[in-house]
């Protein structure tokens, strides 16, 4: 198999590939792997940046454009008020830096029309009422049975002893809003297209 | 008694320790078997893996308790030169610790201080393949002689004086290359060092070995898989016994009074792929009760027939003499890394209680005899089975307190794993085992300690159960899992750790937390304590340094 021309004989959607990665190909010199899905999705990806081409435009007859997407991304989109890319923007949410290599195209879509449809474990946020003060909201960096670490909303790295909180909330909710309705098929394709290029330092 | 007019002894008399008369160390004395089995008369040392020949990891020791384990210190602590797991739990005689430096470094330090005697290097084959870390879980002793198991499958005889080598057994010719060798702490019984090997990945034919103390000569041999002709061979079908795993990877136990010698065997090979070797698969997956002097097997009880869950029952044996239904009996409890706890009575295995201490579904339960009922399989599309590959608990020493008359299990609680099924051909040296379950937890490897998990996607607990009932009485919950054993002592402490790198102490009878430290490292061995110049210690392995802990 070829792959740069971006064509797997068996199958065609990512989630394909990521079952083939997974359970193997019975009869064939294919083995199944250890990997977990999310382990065999960032393989995906990489199979897919070998030809440079995203799936989110594929079959769909649109022009996906990265140059346009980054505009979307840091101008209308407002994604840097969150997020951080080569670290420029902010570091509440995802570093986005190499996303393009760990994530699939069509993982970047739904993250970014349904956010909530997918919370991976390192992006969890948490809420935390104290026994004094006010409560705050972070993303959840590490836990264990007497405290947890967060970076706070003001990007600070926080360690908090559970004794002195009221209640702590791991939060199924993402703080990012669905961008369903706020881009156009064109604007998320070119925004998929700008985020699947991100692959770290250049 | 005997014991008494030893220097270097301690007694706890209520509750309280009485300095010896000679303080120090008194490197003479000999270990003999008499003192192996009677260990418990001097709580001071920690003479066998396991605490004693019962394996409660129970010390007698008082000097530290619910009311003042809050002023524990760190005393001193060994850094191993070795990134692999700690899994070691060191024997402490007459103020002289011993240890294991991973993979196969004895090492002997002052009890006290921590400094170093000397440190017996082997080499290991590069051959040598076992198959989750290149580890050693502790050593064995007699007289003036240590004995510890090495990767390669050989067993070392060495002077507890010198650290010199006495001898070296490739046993049973050793063949690493084919997945053989050792990784447990050895088991001395009578004048024989009794030793199994790992390897159940690697479609070895496990086995028990005994080997003559003075000379290492191999006395007797128990094939954890029968050969034809012996009973058992009938639940294998064709040539699959020659490659069936049944390893043996964690120390047994030993009742004087019956002259039994009881161990715990791996899973059945292939591990998730059961096709080749339909049927019970015997002794895979069972506790097989062994005539010390002979190898003979007087009675035997498994778990899990034909396992394909990877569900090895090497666990260590508990024993306890314990009133059931009214009636005194000479009990085993068994944690089980099937998620089942079981009760037998240990003169001839016959099957007491047994009930799921984490969320279970791989079978709708135990019949009248223990056996399993309706089991699920792993098929090519996936299964999902409670608990995970890691089981509900796995290696991981649990403990019996006389006093609470609580059996204290380390707990991995609802973890689960797809189990997907793949054909598999056996080649020597190479992973047998027909692909490999999904395991959202998994088991112990390097790297960071990052935990974000919720609690529904798993978490650990210590908990405690009576094995008269069944019955729980508590549980004491961490984040994130555990793979440490658990020490109680005589003043109703319980020690553990966890994986997100805590050492702690709760109240034996509530669960309670009362005290605990930060060691900065995954724990993966066992607790124990011991006593020198009239302080109790506490030690505990966690990533790769020992912690010895003192009341200050």
């Amino acid at each position: 198999l070829n792959f740069s021309k971006g064509q797997f004989r068996r199958t065609s959607s990512d989630d394909e590939v990521v079952r083939v990665i997974v359970r193997g190909i019975p009869g064939t010199p294919m083995p199944p792997s250890n990997f977990s899905e999310s382990q065999a999705s960032t393989i995906v990806a990489y199979l897919r940046s070998m030809t440079g081409a995203t799936s989110a435009c594929a079959g769909q007859g649109c022009a996906a454009d990265a140059a346009r997407g980054r505009a979307i991304f840091e101008g209308k989109g407002q994604c840097l008020t969150c997020h951080s890319v080569s670290g420029a923007g902010a570091r509440t949410g995802p570093v986005l830096t190499e996303i393009g290599a760990f994530r699939r195209a069509v993982e970047l879509e739904r993250s970014i029309v349904d956010p909530e449809s997918e919370i991976r474990p390192e992006n969890r946020s948490v809420r935390v009422v104290p026994r004094d003060g006010a409560p705050m909201t972070g993303r959840l960096l590490n836990q264990d049975t007497f405290s947890l670490q967060i970076v706070d909303s003001s990007e600070r790295l926080v360690s908090i002893d559970r004794s002195t909180v009221r209640e702590v909330t791991v939060l199924k909710t993402s703080p990012m809003p669905s961008y369903r309705d706020k881009v156009s098929a064109q604007e998320l394709a070119d925004l998929v297209s700008y985020l699947a290029s991100l692959r770290g330092k250049s | 008694m005997k014991s008494a007019r030893r220097p270097g002894v301690l007694f706890v008399v209520f509750g309280l320790l009485v300095v010896p008369l000679v303080a120090g160390v008194s490197l003479g004395a000999q270990v003999s078997f008499d003192r192996l089995l009677r260990a418990t008369a001097e709580p001071q040392n920690w003479l066998t893996h396991s605490g004693s020949m019962m394996s409660q990891r129970y010390s007698l020791l008082t000097q530290v308790t619910p009311d003042n384990v809050k002023n524990l210190e760190l005393k001193w602590v060994f850094q191993a030169q070795s990134l692999e797991k700690f899994e070691a739990t060191p024997l402490v005689v007459d103020g002289v610790m011993y240890t294991v430096q991973a993979p196969n470094d004895l090492v002997a330090l002052d009890a006290a201080t921590g400094r170093v005697f000397w440190v017996y290097s082997y080499s290991p084959s590069p051959q040598a393949r076992p198959c989750c870390g290149r580890v050693n879980r502790g050593v064995a002793m007699l007289g003036n002689t240590l004995f510890m198991g090495t990767i390669d499958g050989h067993l070392l005889a060495i002077d507890a004086r010198t650290g010199g080598l006495v001898w070296n057994v490739a046993v049973g010719g050793a063949r690493p290359e084919a997945g053989y060798g050792f990784t447990l702490a050895p088991l001395v019984v009578k004048d024989k060092v009794i030793v199994g090997s790992v390897g159940g990945e690697f479609g070895i034919r496990g086995f028990l070995a005994a080997l003559e103390v003075r000379t290492g000569k191999e006395v007797w041999r128990f094939n954890t898989i029968p050969g034809p002709g012996e009973p058992g061979h009938e639940t294998w079908p064709g040539n699959a016994w020659e490659h069936g795993g049944a390893s043996v990877w964690v120390t047994g136990s030993y009742d004087s009074d019956l002259n039994l010698t009881y161990w715990g065997i791996g899973n059945p090979g292939p591990d998730w792929n059961g096709d080749r070797r339909t049927g019970d698969n015997l002794f895979g997956e069972s506790v097989v009760a062994l005539d010390a002097d002979t190898g003979a097997l007087k009675w035997y009880f498994q778990f899990t027939p034909h396992d394909e869950f990877d569900y090895d029952s090497v666990q260590v044996p508990v024993l306890a003499d314990i009133q059931f239904q009214g009636r005194a009996r000479k009990a085993m409890l068994w944690a089980n890394r099937n998620g089942y706890m079981y009760v037998l009575d240990r003169t001839n295995g016959q099957f007491l209680l047994g009930k799921p201490f984490v969320k279970v579904n791989w079978t709708s339960g135990l019949d009248a005899k223990g056996r399993p009922m309706n089991m699920l399989a792993p098929t090519p599309e996936g299964t999902l089975i409670y608990p995970g590959n890691q089981g509900g608990t796995n290696w991981y020493s649990p403990s019996f307190s006389p006093r609470t008359g609580l059996f204290y299990i380390p707990s991995w609680m609802d973890t689960y794993s797809t189990y997907i099924k793949r054909p598999t051909e056996y080649a020597e040296g190479q992973r047998f085992v027909g692909a490999a379950p999904i395991m959202p937890v998994r088991m112990l490897q390097g790297g960071p300690m990052i935990n974000r998990r919720l609690p529904e996607e798993g978490y650990g607990a210590v908990q405690a159960f009576d094995p008269k009932s069944g019955e729980r009485k508590w549980e004491f919950k961490m984040t994130d899992v555990t793979d440490s054993g658990i020490l109680t002592t005589a003043s109703d402490l319980l020690f553990s750790g966890g994986r997100e790198g805590y050492f702690f102490a709760l109240d034996a009878r509530t669960g309670a937390l009362l005290w605990r430290a930060s060691v900065g490292g995954p724990v993966s061995a066992g607790p124990m304590s011991y006593a020198i110049n009239g302080r109790q210690h506490i030690a505990i392995a966690a990533g790769s340094s020992l912690f010895v802990y003192a009341l200050r």
